[in-house]
Formats: C-alpha cells, sequence, structure tokens
C-alpha cells in the first residue's frame, strides 16, 4: 500500500505539445483518486507516468515516498488496467492471470492457488479455458481486473476501463469496483471523461483541462464549491446555467453560475432572486421535470419537482437562493468568494 | 436463398457463365497437365515416338537412381538451410526495422529492394560477385583475412553459395510479411505485459513470438514448398555443376525432361516431387498447428 | 556503468544489413560504367573514375534488349488483365452466386494450387505444342491467363463486401454482370490492386516456362533474353552488368515508386 504523489510534473511532447504542466497532486494511501477532464486534458498521460510507460519531462513522480524516475514499469509494483483491456490474446484467461505471478517467479503452486481464488472472487471459475477472443466485453473487463489485482500492488490504475461497455453494465460494474476498492483498501487512480463516473467512484477527484489541474477535492467540494467557471460546468448533469453578472444583478465583471435544481418556484422560496424563464422544451422525467428555456437572453435549463405542469410557452416565475449562487471572475473564470 | 428472388435456374446459369472462362483455363492448364503427368510417369516417353506402358518400372528406376538420390539429398540440404536462415534472418531484420528510429524508412527500402529483382538478374549478379578472381566478394573478405573461395566453381561451396544468394533474394519478403505481423500486435499489450514484469527477452518470448506464430508457420511452410523447387537461379550460375555440386530435383527433372527428352522418367520424377513437397507441407501445417497461437 | 549512445542501438545492426542487401546493386551499377579493364582491376574501385555509358549502347546492340522488353510487357499485361477479368468473374460467382456444384468446383479449383509448375511443365508443354503455340507469346501467355491464386484473393474479398448494395442494384435493374462492374469492383480496388502487382511480379520475372516454351530470340522475354545475353558474353562483366541494370531498371523504378502499395499487397498474401 503505498500513496502515488505528482510534484510539479510536466509531459512535454517533441512536437510542442505540453500534455501535462507542472502537475502537483497527492494520491493518499488507500484513496480511489478519480482523474477527469474531457479528452487531451492530461489525464491518460498522467497516469501513464505513474506507470512508468511514459517519462515525465519535468518534476518527479513518487510511490510510496520512492522517487520512481529510472525505474521500469515492471519494477514499480503497480498494476494497470487498459482501455481496451490488453489482454494476451493468444493465452487463455487462466494463463493471462498466471503471467504476472510467473514473471516474479513465483512457485507453481502458488500461482495456481491464487489463479483459483481471483477467478472465484470475480466470477471467472468457468471461463479459465477461455481465449480473449471469445469472452463477452465485461467478461474480459473482470479478466483484466484480476490480472491486475492478482499480483497485489501497492497501486491500482485504470484507464477508462468502463468507456467500452454498454450503459447497463457499465452502471453494474462501477458499484462493483466501488466495492472491490472498500474490500481491498488498495490505492487506486482511476481515469475517466465521464464526471458521473468520477462523482460516484472517487473518494477525491482530481479535474483537469488542457494539461492543468483545476481542482482536487471530495465529490461534494468539487460539486459546491467549483473554483472556476471549467469546473463548474464540467461536473453536474445537466451543466449549471451561466448567467451574465447583469442579470442576476451584479457588474459585468461578474459571471454567474446556477445550477439547475437551485432555480426554484419563486413562491416557494422567501428573499429569492427572482429569474423569469420561457419555456422552450419540456422534458418530463417522472421524478423531475427539466425546463429548458430563456431567461431574458440567456439559455437556461432548470431542474423542477416532477409533480409541476409546465408546457412549451409558459412564463415561469423562478427564484434563486443567494446562496446557492456561484460567481466568478468574467475576465479569469475564478471563483470570487 | 430469398424466397421469390430465384428466376427458376437463372442463377445457376449466370453461376456457371461467370466461372466457365477460369475454369476452363485451369482444367486446360491446371487439372488435364496434372492428371497427364501421372499417365506420363507411367509411360516410356520420349516425345518422339509413340509412348510405350511402363507400368511402375519408371519409380523403381527412380528409387535406385543415384544421381536421383543425390539430387534429393542436395535439395535437402539446400532446403534445410535456406529456411531456418532466411526465416529466422527475416524475424531478426523485421524485429530491427518494427521502430520509428530515423532512417527507418531507408533501411526498409534497402531490406526491400532485392524482392524487385528478378531470379535471372541476380543469378548474373551474383555470378560476378562471386567470381573467384575478379569478383569483389573475395577481395572484401580478403580484407579481413579470409578467403579466397570457389563460391559457384568449387564443388564444395557452390550449394552454400547457391543458398546466400537466394537469401539475399528473398529475406525482404519475408521482412515484408514479419513487419504486417508485428504491427497487428497491439502496443498496449507489449505494455501490459511491461507492468507485469516481463523484460525484452521475456516479453519477446511469451507475447510477441507466439503472436507472430502465424506468420511464421506461413513462412516456413511457403520457403519450404520454394526452396524444395529451386531452379532459376541454378540454371543461370552454375547449370547444376560444377561436378553436379548443385543439381537439384527440379534441375535433374528440367535435364531429363528438356534435354533427354525422358519424359516419362521426368513425369516420374515431377510426382515425386510433389509427393516430397506434400509430405513436408503436411507435417509442418500438422506440427504447427499444434504448437501455433492462434487468437481464438 | 551503463553507456548510453547518442543514437539508437539499432543503427548498429541496420546499417551493415542494408549494406549486405543495397550494394550487390550498386556494384551492380558501379561495374556497368566501366570498361572490361577496370573490372579486372585488383583492387576493385568502389567508386568509377569514369561513366562509360557506351557499354549500355553495346549491350543494346548485341541483343534486341529493346524486342525482350516489348515481348514481356505483352505477355505481362495480357496476364494481368486476363486474370483481373476472369478471377474477378469466377470470384465473383464464387463468392455471391448458387450454382449447382459450387463447393465441388471451388475446392477443384483451388487444389490445383497445391500442384507446383514445375510438376506440370511437361504436359503443359505438350497441350502448348498440340495448340501450335510453341516459340510464341501466345505459347507464353495460355497458362498464366488465369491463376486460382487469383479466384481466391478475389472471393475472400468479394465476401467482405456488405450484399445490400448489390442487392439494391439489382432491384433497381441492374443485370448481375453490371452489378460486378459497376458495384463491386470499384469498391475492390485495393484487391485487384494486389492480384495485378503479384501477377505482374510473378509473370515478368518468370523464367521456366520461357526457357521450356521459346527458342527463338525474337520470342524471348527479359529474363530469357538476359541468360542467353550472358551466355553469350560469358566475363565481359561490364556488358552484362549494364544489361542486367536495363532488365532490372523498370521493375526497380516501379518498386521504388509505388513502394507502398508493394509491400501491401506483397504482405497481403501472407494474411489469410
Amino acid at each position: 500500500m503505498a500513496n502515488v504523489v505528482f510534484e510539479a510534473v510536466t509531459k512535454a511532447f517533441p512536437g510542442g505539445t505540453v500534455a501535462v504542466d507542472a502537475l502537483d497532486l497527492e494520491v493518499a494511501d488507500g484513496e480511489l483518486m478519480v482523474l477527469v477532464g474531457p479528452s487531451g486534458c492530461g489525464k491518460s498521460t498522467a497516469l501513464r507516468m505513474i506507470a512508468g510507460l511514459e517519462q515525465p519531462t519535468g518534476g518527479t513522480i513518487r510511490i510510496g515516498e520512492r522517487d520512481v524516475n529510472g525505474i521500469s514499469p515492471g519494477a514499480r509494483d503497480v498494476a494497470m488496467v487498459f482501455q481496451s483491456y490488453a489482454l494476451y490474446p493468444h493465452m487463455t484467461v487462466r494463463q493471462n492471470l498466471a503471467f504476472p505471478l510467473q514473471r516474479r517467479r513465483m512457485a507453481k503452486d502458488e500461482i495456481a492457488r491464487r489463479v483459483a481464488a481471483m477467478a472465484e472472487m470475480l466470477e471467472l471459475a468457468e471461463l479459465l479455458g477461455r481465449k480473449p477472443g471469445q469472452l463477452s466485453g465485461g467478461q474480459r473487463q473482470r479478466v483484466a481486473m484480476g490480472r491486475a489485482l492478482i499480483r497485489e500492488p501497492v497501486a491500482f490504475l485504470l484507464d477508462e476501463p468502463l468507456s467500452n461497455l454498454d450503459a447497463k453494465l457499465r452502471t453494474e460494474l462501477r458499484a462493483g469496483l466501488k466495492r472491490l476498492h472498500g474490500r481491498l483498501g488498495t490505492t487506486m487512480v482511476y481515469v475517466t471523461h465521464d464526471q458521473i463516473e468520477a462523482m460516484t467512484l472517487g473518494d477525491r477527484i482530481a479535474v483537469m483541462n488542457r494539461g492543468r489541474l483545476q481542482q482536487v477535492g471530495s465529490p461534494d467540494e468539487i460539486y459546491r464549491t467549483p473554483c472556476n467557471l471549467f469546473v463548474a460546468r464540467f461536473v453536474g448533469s445537466p451543466a449549471m446555467n451561466i448567467l451574465p453578472g447583469p442579470v442576476v444583478g451584479r457588474g459585468a465583471e461578474v459571471t454567474a453560475g446556477v445550477r439547475p435544481e437551485a432555480m426554484q418556484r419563486a413562491g416557494s422560496l422567501a428573499g429569492g432572486i427572482p429569474l423569469e424563464v420561457v419555456a422552450e422544451v419540456v422534458e418530463p422525467l417522472g421524478s423531475d421535470v427539466f425546463v429548458h428555456g430563456r431567461a431574458g437572453a440567456d439559455e437556461v435549463v432548470a431542474r423542477l419537482p416532477g409533480n409541476v405542469h409546465v408546457s412549451p410557452g409558459d412564463r415561469l416565475p423562478l427564484a434563486v437562493d443567494p446562496a446557492d449562487l456561484h460567481l466568478f471572475s468574467t475576465d479569469t473564470g475564478d471563483r470570487l468568494v | 436463398m430469398r424466397p421469390g428472388r430465384r428466376i427458376l435456374g437463372s442463377e445457376h446459369l449466370a453461376g456457371w457463365v461467370f466461372v466457365l472462362p477460369a475454369t476452363v483455363l485451369i482444367v486446360v492448364f491446371g487439372i488435364i497437365p496434372i492428371g497427364w503427368v501421372v499417365l506420363l510417369s507411367l509411360q516410356h516417353n520420349d516425345l518422339l515416338a509413340a509412348p510405350t506402358w511402363a507400368g511402375l518400372s519408371n519409380y523403381r528406376e527412380l528409387v535406385h537412381d543415384p544421381e536421383f538420390r543425390d539430387s534429393v539429398r542436395r535439395t535437402i540440404v539446400y532446403t534445410a538451410l535456406f529456411v531456418p536462415i532466411s526465416v529466422g534472418g527475416a524475424l531478426a531484420v523485421a524485429l530491427l526495422l518494427h521502430s520509428e528510429i530515423r532512417f527507418n524508412r531507408f533501411y526498409r527500402t534497402a531490406v526491400f529492394v532485392p524482392v524487385a529483382t528478378s531470379t535471372v538478374a541476380t543469378g548474373i549478379l551474383f555470378n560476378w560477385l562471386l567470381d573467384p578472381t575478379y569478383g569483389i566478394a573475395n577481395y572484401l573478405l580478403g580484407k579481413v583475412g579470409l578467403g579466397p573461395y570457389g563460391f559457384f566453381q568449387d564443388p564444395d561451396q557452390a550449394l552454400y553459395a547457391i543458398v546466400a544468394m537466394t537469401v539475399w533474394g528473398w529475406l525482404g519478403f519475408d521482412v515484408i510479411i514479419y513487419l504486417a505481423a508485428l504491427q497487428g500486435i497491439p502496443g498496449d499489450v507489449l505494455e501490459a505485459a511491461a507492468l507485469d514484469g516481463a523484460g525484452r527477452w521475456a516479453t519477446f518470448r511469451h507475447v510477441v513470438l507466439p503472436l507472430l506464430s502465424p506468420a511464421t508457420l506461413f513462412l516456413v511452410v511457403w520457403s519450404t514448398i520454394n526452396a524444395l523447387q529451386v531452379f532459376d537461379e541454378i540454371y543461370v550460375t552454375t547449370r547444376g555443376g560444377p561436378l553436379q555440386a548443385t543439381t537439384v530435383i527440379v534441375y535433374e527433372l528440367y535435364n531429363q525432361a528438356f534435354a533427354l527428352f525422358h519424359a516419362g522418367y521426368a513425369a516420374a520424377i515431377a510426382l515425386v516431387l510433389f509427393l516430397i513437397t506434400l509430405v513436408f507441407s503436411v507435417l509442418q501445417l500438422w506440427v504447427g498447428n499444434r504448437r501455433v497461437h492462434y487468437s481464438s | 556503468m551503463r553507456m548510453r549512445l547518442p543514437f539508437s542501438p539499432r543503427h548498429l545492426a541496420l546499417v551493415p544489413i542494408s549494406a549486405l542487401m543495397l550494394l550487390p546493386l550498386v556494384w551492380m551499377f558501379v561495374t556497368s560504367v566501366e570498361t572490361l579493364d577496370q573490372t579486372r582491376h585488383f583492387p576493385p574501385t568502389l567508386i568509377p573514375s569514369g561513366f562509360h555509358w557506351s557499354n549500355y549502347r553495346a549491350a543494346w546492340d548485341q541483343a534486341p534488349f529493346g524486342r525482350f522488353f516489348v515481348n514481356s510487357l505483352i505477355v505481362t499485361g495480357t496476364a494481368v488483365a486476363s486474370n483481373l477479368l476472369f478471377c474477378s468473374l469466377a470470384g465473383y460467382a464464387f463468392a455471391r452466386l448458387r450454382f449447382f456444384g459450387r463447393e465441388v468446383l471451388f475446392i477443384a479449383l483451388l487444389a490445383t494450387l497445391m500442384v507446383p509448375f514445375q510438376v506440370i511443365m511437361i504436359p503443359t508443354f505438350l497441350i502448348v505444342q498440340h495448340l501450335g503455340l510453341v516459340d510464341s507469346l501466345g505459347g507464353l501467355i495460355a497458362p498464366n491467363l488465369v491463376t486460382p491464386f487469383g479466384i481466391f484473393l478475389l472471393r475472400q474479398f468479394f465476401r467482405t463486401l456488405p450484399v445490400d448494395l448489390e442487392e439494391a442494384a439489382r432491384i433497381d435493374g441492374c443485370t448481375r454482370l453490371g452489378v460486378l462492374f459497376r458495384i463491386v469492383l470499384p469498391l475492390s480496388l485495393p484487391a485487384l490492386a494486389t492480384l495485378g502487382i503479384v501477377t505482374f511480379l510473378w509473370t515478368w520475372n518468370d523464367f521456366l516456362w520461357p526457357l521450356i516454351v521459346i527458342t527463338s530470340t525474337d520470342q524471348s522475354t527479359v529474363q530469357l533474353g538476359l541468360a542467353s545475353f550472358q551466355g553469350a558474353h560469358d566475363t565481359k562483366w561490364n556488358l552484362l552488368m549494364a544489361g542486367n541494370v536495363m532488365a532490372l531498371a523498370p521493375m526497380l523504378i516501379v518498386f521504388v515508386v509505388a513502394q507502398r502499395w508493394f509491400v501491401r499487397s506483397l504482405a497481403s498474401t501472407g494474411i489469410r
């Protein structure tokens, strides 16, 4: 078990692209840290640098207080689940699971024992004789997990392991992963572009954009106090409404953010900032209703209780509690207290 | 078959019309000759007078013919050298070329270019390169203290010189096949192996080599078939000599058929060659299928 | 302490390997522009002192290389064209049409691939003799008009195309032949290119069959002509190398220009 620390880590590619820019991040021992951001934000590169598949061009990476610069991937005692699973196509499930242990010159009966135990835990026992080509996506994912876990590494890296699966399977396996982490307590670094995965899985989330760390914190912190416009818009579905300062009664140097669920009916909120919304598209979901419309010239989305009846064209008198207002500098995008 | 789409017989007719030209040609130049060669092998036939029935006597004569047995021996020696050297060498070269280093395209072109040469041109070229007196090979070898060698003119060396020459001509093709196969290995599988603690040699032995095994099998079978039938280069360089040192099966076959006009005897040689090729191929495929690692 | 080279160690191996591959051809060219005395010079000089292009002139005069090229072009061109045509027709029929005896016929045709040409060269000669085509270009072309390999290659490729396109065309009133030529073939250019290139390479470089079937010089192909040229000018290395360069030039140029196509075509013959 170990922590993972990035100290001013930079990765610049020969062409000039800077994939990761001066990243400072600490993943605590036993924590499940999710790196999240749009594609190209540097999260996968950061993960691969922990594994040793990419070398930083600046800064230091420590795993368990040990500077791993120059240490080969196989010697870092970390394991990784690849987006494509990267199973050995010519080996059976059993051989795939055994391979990492064989590399460590473990005794044959010990290997057999561990393989059996892992197969049991991940419900792969019946598939041991099959090859990856004969497995479904979900099964392959479990084999990839098994191969990574079987070594009992100090850190467990996952590169978008669920993105190749259909939605239903994804939800199932997400819960399975969380349970697994709870059981094993291994340090996990999980990369995804899906903010829902990030929010549901992570002990803490690190939001990245264009190679830079935007914010790191618990899902709650990220959600309730996003430190800049990017984070505010990235997390939350539907995305936060962005309104210019004047619309909500502030100056032009301020941009305001209001989450859809913070927009309530004016009547039920005393002392709220009034916001009239003209409904355009109404999406009734049963438990909620999403109203897409306009506040003045700006497009907004409001989330109202499901029993509220709205039709397109309705003028809705809504209001926002000042406490639910997020204020950002129009200039820099950073949060204003 | 879609219900209602089939107008009585018209698809059958179309099918046969489409395949007719190719079928006729292959029957005339493929199937009939196969039958005819069997027939010839059972005849005493000198292409001039009327053939007489020989039964299996051509084959009996073959088995006891020391020249034929020698040609078989030489062919097998040649094959036993050519196949491992060209396939193994190609694997090594392909591994070297499978990278992004500078000048890689130049190196690849250099390795591939000999494939575009013809067997005849290669033979004539090597006649010059390996000329014992004026050839550059002996000159360069002399500079490192080796030689001079007789090469094509030395009965003990000629066959090996032929091996070297044909490996030069064919290596590029094998490298092309191996490079394509290497490019088919997903990069992240190799990364996974690195993370699993496999060093370069372990990755090669446990991941790369098994994933290349279908290509290896193809190349071994293909090279063996080609080696057993080598002819052109020998005709252009040594003409089967010196002192029959390079008379391989097909050369013997050519001699018997078109120089001595022993068509029946030659046909028997041809069929024995076919048999030998068949046995080798089947054996290799059988062993290969047990040991080749298919991805499911 | 590990020494780190400023460049990849692969270069250390690839440079000699490339040299081994290229030097024979370079030396061939160098010799082709030397005088006869220079070829016998010891030690041999890598850089020619002068360019005696007259060797090429002499070679061209001594043997009708022009004729050889024309013959080879006719034979190879015809073989490529007829293979593309007949293998497309047959390959399409095997891929898409259902007709009586289809499977058996396919296996029978493919089985002939197992028998190498050397085995059937005698009867092939006799057949060509019966057809009166000995010592003519027709005799060279006839056995090369179709190869079962081409049928196999195209059938496999056609099967990977979506049937819907062809069915839509049929519904629109297209004949089967029209479907093949208007829809399927335009989508099959990679496979056709592969077959064309492989057939071209094989037919152009073919030696054994021309050796058997052709006796007169003016019906000779480049390969055959080159071999007899060597026979006539045994040790005149400069002349022989000039002839060699001329014979190899077209194929080498095609290779350098279309290397990617070349390589891709050859690579796909190995992937079944």
